[in-house]
């Protein structure tokens, strides 16, 4: 049975006087991806960091794993069992593809090992090659081993495919639904629609920090015929209100 | 619970990264040892006295790594996303900064033995042995409130702005601490500056040492360098805790 992983309720932030979040209410079960469409400044980054404890917040109730988050505080416990891909996200460029590894690793009670994550991403020719000196998709392809690496319940990824060529991307769409067929609960922000419509359960709009709809793939699709027509509508709707 | 790997690791790709980074090494070590040749060897103002300018020089010198070493880093490291995963990773706080401040160490042990020799060998500097090793401890032990300050700016400033930043609190305070010129050749009022900053009273404490302090208490300058390292802990770790509001 599918549980909530990440349970949230009126969910607001604001940066001065621009209101990012409006009361979102937003639910990510096990062994499902919930995809957040929205265009650039819709809130899709400020959702994550609000729940990753990044910055303050405002909220009815946020539940992680099970657990409420009373503060921003995000304890090591809660930590070992969440993934995160952030959208920007560069490492140390001195360091080798396998040293950032090595590095990560040693964070997690339960996670893989580095030999382990190198021979499941295939990122044999690129360990021992600086991060500095890697192409925008095979960074992605490392932040996304880096992410998994202590084989998180839930897992964060912020627009994952950016810059990455079709055939790093159809790879990345399966590890994706290799961890969602385990149980993980996968949070996915995309400006991709095809991505969304392939990958998710549960898609969540957003627009000007508010959510314009919510639900199944099916619900959201409804007599729209795709996700893509489905978003479009909606975005639409919203600028003739 | 206490994960030693963790912390190891933290510390030892963090230094092999620095490593890397000739371009922040060499001036670290480098600016330092090419001041204490220029104004501490060969136009020395305080007349011989190689003992003396050696102290100064390094306490210059270790107080620079530092600083610069958390801000620049730190900025970067904010600016990049890279504290961001930090963050969000099951890694504790204390482990990024244990690994920053060791690799502050070490650069800060390069320095002090290569100004050691050299004011041995060029300047005639003898000491015994116990005066090097407690002088090497007390420089060491001393970068703490340094180590802060740079942590601070690093939390606070972009990473284009924090070197220019790191530069204009280090070199004043350098000066106005007697660590150019021996602060007793300064105007009063800037004695009296002085003493309210950390650099001044490290430099006292290192110069006890070897008996050229300006007299006063080494208990006093004690107190004031513990005092400045916690004012400084709660205000980096209040400032952390603020890092995205």
């Amino acid at each position: 049975m599918a549980v909530a992983h990440l349970s949230i309720q009126g969910l607001s932030k604001s940066y001065g006087q621009h209101q990012a979040l409006c009361d979102v209410d937003l639910t990510a079960y096990s062994g499902e991806v919930l995809a957040v469409l929205g265009k650039n400044g819709a809130g899709k980054t400020s959702l994550i960091n609000s729940v990753l404890g990044m910055h303050s917040y405002q909220a009815d109730q946020l539940e992680l794993l099970g657990q409420p988050m009373l503060t921003q505080q995000r304890s090591l416990e809660v930590r070992q069992r969440l993934g995160v891909m952030m959208q920007l996200g560069a490492l140390a460029a001195n360091l080798t593809v396998y040293e950032q590894l090595d590095l990560f690793c040693s964070y997690y009670k339960n996670g893989f090992q580095v030999a382990e994550l190198i021979e499941k991403f295939n990122l044999n020719s690129i360990a021992k090659q600086r991060f500095g000196k890697l192409s925008g998709g095979q960074r992605q392809q490392v932040l996304f081993a880096l992410a998994v690496a202590g084989k998180p319940d839930l897992l964060f990824l912020d627009e994952p495919t950016v810059g990455m060529d079709v055939e790093a991307r159809h790879a990345l769409w399966q590890h994706i639904q290799d961890y969602r067929s385990a149980g993980t609960a996968i949070v996915l922000t995309t400006h991709y629609i095809e991505e969304a419509e392939r990958l998710a359960d549960r898609v969540a709009m957003l627009r000007d920090g508010e959510v314009i709809a919510a639900g199944t793939l099916t619900e959201v699709i409804a007599d729209h015929g795709s996700l893509e027509q489905a978003y479009l509508a909606n975005m639409q709707e919203q600028r003739h209100v | 619970m206490f994960n030693a790997n963790l912390y190891a690791k933290e510390a030892g790709y963090d230094l092999l990264s620095l490593w890397r980074t000739p371009a922040f090494f060499l001036p670290a070590i480098l600016f330092p040892v090419t001041f204490y040749i220029f104004f501490g060897i060969v136009f020395n103002f305080s007349s011989g006295s190689g003992q003396y300018m050696l102290v100064s020089y390094a306490c210059f010198g270790m107080m620079g790594p530092a600083m610069f070493n958390y801000a620049t880093a730190v900025a970067s490291d904010r600016a990049h996303g890279w504290l961001t995963l930090k963050r969000v990773a099951p890694m504790p706080l204390s482990a990024y900064v244990a690994a920053k401040y060791l690799s502050s160490l070490v650069f800060a042990l390069c320095i002090a033995l290569i100004l050691f020799v050299t004011g041995g060998v060029f300047a005639g500097v003898e000491l015994y042995t116990w005066q090097w090793l407690t002088l090497l401890l007390v420089l060491l032990i001393g970068t703490l409130p340094f180590a802060l300050i740079g942590l601070l700016l690093g939390l606070c400033l972009s990473d284009k702005g924090a070197p220019a930043v790191v530069n204009l609190v280090y070199l004043p305070m350098a000066f106005l601490s007697g660590l150019w010129v021996p602060i007793q050749f300064l105007p009063e009022t800037v004695q009296y500056i002085a003493y309210g900053l950390p650099a001044y009273h490290y430099a006292q404490l290192a110069h006890a040492v070897i008996g050229t302090s300006q007299g006063h208490s080494i208990w006093l300058h004690l107190a004031a360098l513990v005092g400045f390292t916690l004012l400084l802990t709660v205000i980096v770790r209040w400032r952390y805790q603020h890092l995205s509001h």
